[in-house]
């Protein structure tokens, strides 16, 4: 048995190693006056102090909860389009894998194309004067109450794919006669979806409404650091851009430490949140079977 | 050629005991068949002898050979399972070849060997085949000639034909019991909830319930003579009819049993235990009546008669005198 | 087989304006890379009239985007070995032992998928840096592999209980074939359809990534990827719209044909997230 190590060993290595130690390292750190190619004197919780009264961070904590305001579209927009895609849908299939195209694109280059897209200059604006909407047209990137919905609808552009192939199949798995049970029992369409189809597929929406809360706070780099590089100001900036930019441009080690712990700390709590929702439904469910 | 000798084994999982306190000794090139109802132990039992399952305590000998440390590979004991256990990767040939592939044989040693077993199992057409391609009963004959291949000492089998069709059942039955018959020196274990089959195939049967040992013996033996009121109501089909009560008191016995064919309708409608007729199963050779004669469960007669009562009219149920059995208030029968 | 519902054209023209979102961003991207700077300016927002390769050559130059094609293509395929080895044999292991031990370790392991970069590079960078690693391609791609070790965790183990029953596990024990052996003739070639799949995630992420060549590779632009170098082009005031599109769609092209290449397998590993 002892030669099974093998198979485990590496991975395992490799994940404590790469993900894993370096979070106590960085724990150890955010307790010092960080300087990586010097000496770095302990300081305590300072760095923490310093990051509480910054009212950047704030900021940038009030970006990541203006973020979240986008959930709802993000999870109920490729729900209702995947019910819509079921049946009844020419080129259904086609069209799913349209949508998922972005999915398969750097998230950088996304950004790329959306900022020569709606820079003051681009197409978009250019489209809008060009049908006589020139009142509409907005510096849809550089004015910061435009920049975060942007941000938002871009999340919602890139994720929707895989959200319709995700409930799509969550959909497939949920058998066919209870669909025609509830036809039969005079249930309309949206009827079907909300008696039928919801509640067979509760758990995967679930899991991808915190998948989509992870991503918020995981997976924003390469948007915000291409389409607006955080800017007007911290208008759009996000936690893992902001700590790129203190640490790589900055030179801010200690504090871009101590607010790294604070990014994986309210991470940790995502699941958390996400199981107390679960529980609770099964309670719910529970009782309503008694 | 294989003796079995298991003493005092119990296997528990954390507070679960699964088995308590077996003993059980087969001989060599015995066919035994271990039944029993789901959750009895039966499979746990079957997969502690391959070495699957370590035992919690006890002890496995095969051949006089203590198994404790012995690798379930080196026992030489081969199974066939369930669901078959085919690699769906690998052609028909190299499922049976494998183990021969591993220990390192020559291509022609193995390919001999295959096609001995292919021709025995008439998969010799088959060979070039992936397990997708074939029917349930090939595949099942594709894992038989995976484990004689290996030519075990200990030929276990796992309710092998669960998962097959009703006629296929029939037929796959009486090809183990013709493999058995061309194997006369290799020990055979079954594993079986079905009692048709254990009836059929066993030269003794072991009965299990909730992990114990409840009696081992002939088909015969334990159809004509069982040990105590499990296993009456276990062998044989359609079950035996118990009767308590009043009813039994005045055959002096706190339980009687008697099976459906040693049961018969009064003619004269006089004697015996008056009920109603709640249905009549009828199976061509066959009829089945069911009688409420006011006990738990309705008795269940063999007609002999071929015309059979209406529903709901009254009958008179009737033991023949030597088929009843009778059974002690703890269960135990009474001889 | 139950027959198909009727066509229904108000879902169907609903479904085809949304598809339309989708493939827009990319005609107007093409567009603007193959126009001339003149004809944009003339009319930004209208179509096209006249086309050039300029944009597509200055943009290959000024980025050098041909090397940045060959660092991209490499870190993704050391990101793919990577994490297909070392996941697929974590997987299997998790697989064949189920203790409660090895349950809580399967749980920690795959909970590293929700680590934020950023979180553990800082620091592995700081790391690298020192050991004279900065701007290495190797690093680059084994860290990219690393991060999705994770899911690929996650999706090989639910892979292995669909195609592993217990008994085909038992029956190759029997057959005398050990773990290593196992996982080698049986595990293995079951998981194809699976390997196809991580492996045409990995490759798609680890080709995107942005974050984790921004941070090791910056230092040396010779090994800049595709999407690091189409960025810092854009990122230059003396580039135009015309050059950040083209280079933009330099860095789409390898992507669309993985995509084009690779569908089933992608929408299947994507899929994994609706099973449990």
């Amino acid at each position: 048995m002892r030669n099974t190590w093998l198979l485990l060993g590496p991975a395992l290595a490799l994940e404590l190693a790469v993900l894993f130690l370096p979070l106590f390292y960085i724990g150890f750190r955010s307790l010092y006056d960080w300087n990586p190619a010097g000496t770095s004197e302990f300081v305590g919780f300072e760095n923490y102090y310093w990051l509480f009264t910054d009212p950047d961070f704030w900021e940038i904590v009030g970006n990541q909860l203006f973020y979240l305001l986008g959930l709802p579209l993000w999870v109920l927009a490729p729900l209702a389009v995947a019910y819509l895609l079921r049946e009844s849908v020419w080129c259904a299939g086609l069209l799913r894998s349209i949508y998922f195209l972005p999915a398969v694109m750097s998230p950088a280059i996304v950004g790329l194309v959306f900022r020569s897209l709606l820079s003051t200059d681009g197409s978009v604006n250019a489209a809008l004067d060009g049908m006589g909407l020139g009142s509409w047209t907005q510096s849809w990137l550089t004015h910061p109450d435009w920049v975060k919905p942007v941000v938002i609808l871009m999340v919602l552009w890139a994720g929707f794919g895989t959200g319709v192939l995700i409930f799509t199949s969550a959909f497939a798995a949920v058998p066919r006669d209870l669909f025609e049970a509830a036809k039969l029992d005079g249930a309309n369409f949206w009827q079907q979806f909300w008696y039928v189809a919801m509640p067979s597929i509760s758990n995967t929406v679930v899991l991808w409404t915190m998948y989509q809360i992870v991503a918020i706070f995981l997976f924003m780099f390469g948007w915000i650091y291409v389409l607006t590089g955080g800017g007007p100001g911290l208008a759009s900036a996000t936690m893992d851009f902001s700590i790129y930019q203190q640490f790589i441009r900055f030179g801010f080690y200690g504090t871009a430490a101590a607010q790294t712990v604070v990014l994986v700390l309210s991470i940790a709590l995502v699941p958390a949140i996400g199981y107390s929702i679960v529980a609770l439904q099964r309670q719910f469910t529970g009782a309503q079977n008694r | 050629m294989a003796q079995l000798r298991i003493r005092e084994l119990n296997k528990s999982y954390g507070d679960l005991e699964v088995l308590k306190d077996i003993e059980l000794d087969i001989n060599a090139g015995e066919f035994i068949v271990f039944v029993g109802p789901s959750g009895c132990g039966k499979s746990t039992l079957l997969r502690c002898i391959a070495g699957l399952e370590p035992s919690s305590s006890g002890l496995i000998e095969i051949d006089g050979v203590d198994t404790k440390s012995v690798p379930a590979d080196q026992r030489g004991v081969a199974m066939v399972f369930q669901s078959y256990a085919l690699y769906p990767h690998m052609s028909v040939f190299d499922n049976i070849a494998f183990s021969l592939t591993l220990q390192k044989w020559s291509a022609e040693k193995i390919a001999t060997a295959v096609c001995e077993a292919a021709q025995k199992l008439q998969l010799s057409p088959y060979l070039n085949r992936l397990p997708a391609q074939l029917s349930g009963g090939q595949r099942q004959r594709v894992a038989i000639g995976r484990a004689i291949v290996r030519d075990p000492k200990l030929f276990l089998f796992d309710e092998p034909l669960s998962n097959l069709d009703a006629e296929l059942r029939v037929q796959m039955r009486m090809e183990i019991a013709q493999l058995k018959a061309q194997l006369p020196n290799t020990t055979m274990i079954y594993v079986t909830h079905d009692q048709v089959e254990a009836m059929t195939l066993a030269d003794r049967i072991v009965v299990l319930n909730e992990g114990r040992i409840e009696d081992i013996g002939t088909p015969q033996a334990l159809f004509e003579k069982p040990k105590n009121r499990f296993i009456a109501g276990f062998i044989g089909s359609p079950k035996m009819n118990f009767v308590g009560g009043e009813k039994a008191a005045a055959l002096g016995s706190h339980t009687i049993g008697v099976r459906p064919d040693g049961l018969h309708l009064d003619p004269r409608d006089r004697r015996g235990w008056s009920g109603t007729v709640t249905y009549c199963e009828y199976l061509g050779a066959d009829v089945y009546a069911f009688v409420d004669i006011g006990e738990a469960a309705p008795v269940v007669v063999r007609l002999r008669e071929t015309a059979a009562p209406e529903v709901g009219s009254t009958v008179h149920v009737l033991p023949d005198a030597v088929a009843i059995h009778r059974f002690a208030e703890n269960g135990m029968a009474e001889y | 087989m139950s027959d198909q519902p009727p066509i229904s054209i108000a879902r169907t023209l609903i479904a085809f304006l949304i598809a339309v979102l989708f493939v827009l961003p990319f005609l107007f991207l093409i567009a603007t890379a193959l126009r001339t700077p003149a004809d944009f300016a003339l009319n930004p927002g209208g179509l096209p009239v006249a086309f050039t390769t300029a944009n597509l050559q200055e943009a290959w130059v000024a980025a050098n985007l041909g090397r940045a094609l060959l660092v991209t293509l490499a870190v993704a395929v050391i990101a793919c070995i990577v994490c297909v080895a070392v996941a697929l044999a974590a997987a299997f292991w998790f697989r064949v032992n189920d203790s409660r031990f090895a349950r809580h370790v399967r749980t920690l392991m795959i909970s590293g998928y929700a680590i934020p970069a950023i979180a553990w590079l800082i620091p592995v960078f700081v790391i690298v840096a020192r050991g004279g690693l900065a701007g290495n391609v190797v690093v680059a791609g084994v860290l990219n592999g690393v991060s999705s070790v994770p899911f690929a965790i996650y999706f090989f183990h639910t892979y292995f209980l669909q195609v592993l029953s217990k008994d085909l596990l038992d029956a190759a024990t029997l057959d005398g074939a050990g773990p290593l052996t196992c996982f080698r003739r049986i595990a293995v070639p079951l998981a194809r359809p699976a390997i196809a799949s991580v492996v045409a995630l990995v490759f798609v992420w680890s080709f995107g990534d942005l974050l984790i060549a921004a941070t090791i590779l910056q230092s040396n632009p010779d090994n800049y990827t595709l999407p690091l170098a189409a960025t810092t082009l854009a990122t230059k005031e003396s580039v135009n719209l015309q050059g950040q599109a083209a280079a933009a769609l330099v860095a789409l092209v390898p992507v669309l044909f993985v995509f084009a290449l690779a569908q089933k397998s992608l929408a299947s590993g994507f899929g994994a997230l609706s099973e449990k």
